[in-house]
């Protein structure tokens, strides 16, 4: 084959995969069910993706058991909530449950063990909040000190669907980021 | 008038060349000159490119968030087609000029990653450097074989290292995917190095991935010791002997120490790897303990195969090698007796093997580059000499009686030892 047709093959290749990206995540944002997550967010930089939020979960644990001492990969977390309506994981599973909400989430490590329960700490893969170079450092500032006061809550909406998350919103109490710094 | 058309006039006049020769070798010249890019043009261009293409990842990385994700989409779209069409471009009309191949596969691989950055922004994907990084990297990486671009390629052993070293390094899990895909992308662009570099490119281009590939390696290689560092000197110490044997295969040479970046960083690395084995502290606290008070069986670490594995690769490539140069081309035989004398007498032996050994080849570098008057061989062989002495001489485990005595002693041999050169060249100069 020439050289000029594996460069298609290869364009097309390439166009596929972005294409398939924006398919995927679009759809989760367009369809997939909204949940809350309680956070906590400091600002770091990523040299091609900008400056953003590193967000951090109330939520980033779940309970083991029964523990069989092997660390898993990956879980399956069923959705639930509190009584203020942000998620809660009442169980874990190494598959995905058949009926039911559920997220898919990395484990990062695993600690405790005895009793035959343990706890893992959890990797979600919408860990970042990208904002403006400016707005980043300054909204960072500005949440830390919020959240010191007495009843504020930073939380992010995001939209689940089949177990893959893509983030939609970041709130402070029940205000956009964006449009709460406007104030 | 060229120079070059001034010459022939002259030789034409002065009968050397007929006129229809005269003007058949101007012809030839001027078709020859247009397919040829002047080494500079290239240069420039290859500064732009990366110049434009790093402007293009620092304008997306800026996230211009009061755009909607629709134009930001569109933006990303256009980066990646844009990226493409110039590529498609180059190698329809102008695949002959290695500006154009250099400067396209640069674009291509920062729009490439400005609209993977842009997806992730918009997204707001998750943070796996390492992830985001190997997905780009192997979308790039048939670029580099179609354009046959070593700037490409340059910049893709880079991106592939950085995930391998993330990945590998870092200790988390779930990482080992992106650590496998990050070693298939250096093996396809090792392949890429020793298929197409070597024979067609210019020698800066293959120089340079010399020095890359030879530096790549020994940063990666410690990932295979992250659970169990115990025996990654010694057995680095091997892999930079691999290093000069590399640099000495016959696809890969290149004349002259520092234009071999497989010879430059094999031996330089092989004389840090036997003086940190120098010293006994090393053999008592790592290997010793390692051998006798382990946790974990010893045969079953991956560090104690590696090491083997290497051992027996170096001896092999010894025993085949048909033109043994100097004493650095047996580098693996102290790394394996040391760890004879560990076993037979203890961890002061071994070290004291190295240093031993260390010096010798040392005199003996010295004295070769003295007999074929190589100043750099005896600059090198200078360097090791003072690198044991220095290093011996803060060794707080020696008494400074033996110290001071075995100083005193080396010098006065290195005064019979200049006094001998200097009597050979002086019966050279004569006979001469």
């Amino acid at each position: 084959m020439k050289r000029n047709a594996w460069w298609w093959l290869f364009a097309v290749l390439q166009f596929g995969v972005v294409g398939w990206m924006i398919w995927r995540y679009q759809r989760i944002q367009s369809t997939g069910t909204v949940h809350r997550f309680l956070l906590e967010p400091v600002d770091p930089a990523d040299p091609f993706r900008g400056r953003y939020l590193q967000l951090s979960f109330d939520a980033d644990e779940v309970a083991l058991c029964p523990f069989n001492g092997q660390q898993p990969d990956r879980l399956y977390l069923s959705l639930g909530k509190d009584s203020l309506g942000f998620v809660r994981f009442p169980k874990a599973s190494n598959e995905a449950p058949v009926s039911g909400e559920y997220l898919q989430v990395d484990v990062a490590d695993v600690y405790g063990g005895e009793n035959g329960c343990a706890t893992a700490r959890l990797n979600f893969h919408f860990d970042r909040w990208y904002m403006n170079e400016e707005l980043a450092p300054k909204a960072e500032k500005e949440v830390a000190a919020a959240l010191t006061r007495e009843g504020t809550r930073c939380w992010l909406a995001v939209r689940i669907r089949d177990g893959k998350a893509v983030a939609e919103e970041l709130f402070v109490n029940d205000t956009a980021l964006a449009d709460w710094m406007k104030h | 008038m060229s120079t070059r058309e001034k010459d022939l006039q002259e030789w034409q006049e002065a009968g050397l060349i007929d006129a229809d020769t005269q003007a058949r070798i101007s012809a030839y010249l001027r078709e020859k000159d247009k397919q040829h890019t002047p080494p500079l043009f290239a240069l420039f261009a290859v500064i732009g490119a990366l110049l434009t293409g790093g402007g293009i990842s620092l304008l997306v990385a800026h996230n211009w968030d009061r755009l909607p994700q629709a134009a930001h989409l569109a933006v990303a779209i256009f980066l990646l087609l844009g990226g493409q069409a110039l590529v498609f471009f180059t190698l329809r009309k102008k695949k002959d000029s290695a500006a154009w191949r250099e400067s396209s596969a640069i674009l291509h691989y920062f729009s490439l990653g400005g609209c993977l950055a842009i997806i992730s922004q918009e997204f707001y994907l998750g943070g796996d450097m390492d992830g985001f990084l190997l997905l780009w990297n192997a979308l790039f990486i048939p670029a580099v074989f179609l354009l046959r671009s070593p700037t490409g390629s340059g910049l893709a052993v880079a991106g592939s290292s950085i995930v391998a070293a993330i990945s590998g390094y870092a200790f988390l899990q779930n990482h080992n995917s992106y650590l496998i895909g990050s070693l298939i992308l250096l093996g396809l662009l090792a392949y890429y190095y020793f298929q197409f570099l070597q024979g067609e490119e210019k020698a800066h281009a293959r120089r340079i991935h010399h020095w890359l590939w030879a530096l790549v390696i020994p940063i990666l290689f410690g990932i295979f010791f992250r659970h169990d560092t115990s025996f990654a000197v010694p057995a680095l110490g091997l892999l930079f002997v691999l290093h000069r044997y590399i640099g000495h295969l016959p696809r890969l040479h290149e004349s002259g120490f520092l234009a071999s970046g497989w010879i430059s960083i094999g031996t330089v690395g092989w004389v840090v790897m036997m003086e940190w084995m120098g010293f006994r502290e090393y053999w008592g606290w790592h290997i010793d303990e390692r051998m006798n008070h382990a946790d974990a069986p010893l045969t079953g670490s991956i560090a104690f195969f590696a090491l083997l594995l290497l051992t027996a690769a170096a001896g092999i490539f010894t025993l085949r090698g048909k033109d043994k140069k100097d004493i650095l081309d047996l580098g693996f035989v102290p790394i394996a007796l040391a760890f004879a004398w560990l076993i037979l007498i203890g961890p002061w032996a071994a070290a004291l093997f190295c240093n031993l050994w260390l010096f010798v080849s040392g005199v003996l570098i010295m004295r070769k580059g003295g007999n074929e008057d190589n100043l750099g061989a005896l600059n090198l062989g200078l360097a090791i000499v003072a690198l044991v002495l220095l290093t011996r001489f803060f060794d707080e485990r020696i008494d400074y009686l033996l110290r001071g005595l075995a100083f005193i002693a080396t010098g006065i041999a290195f005064f019979f030892v200049n006094r001998h050169f200097m009597r050979k060249a002086r019966r050279k100069e004569q006979a001469g």
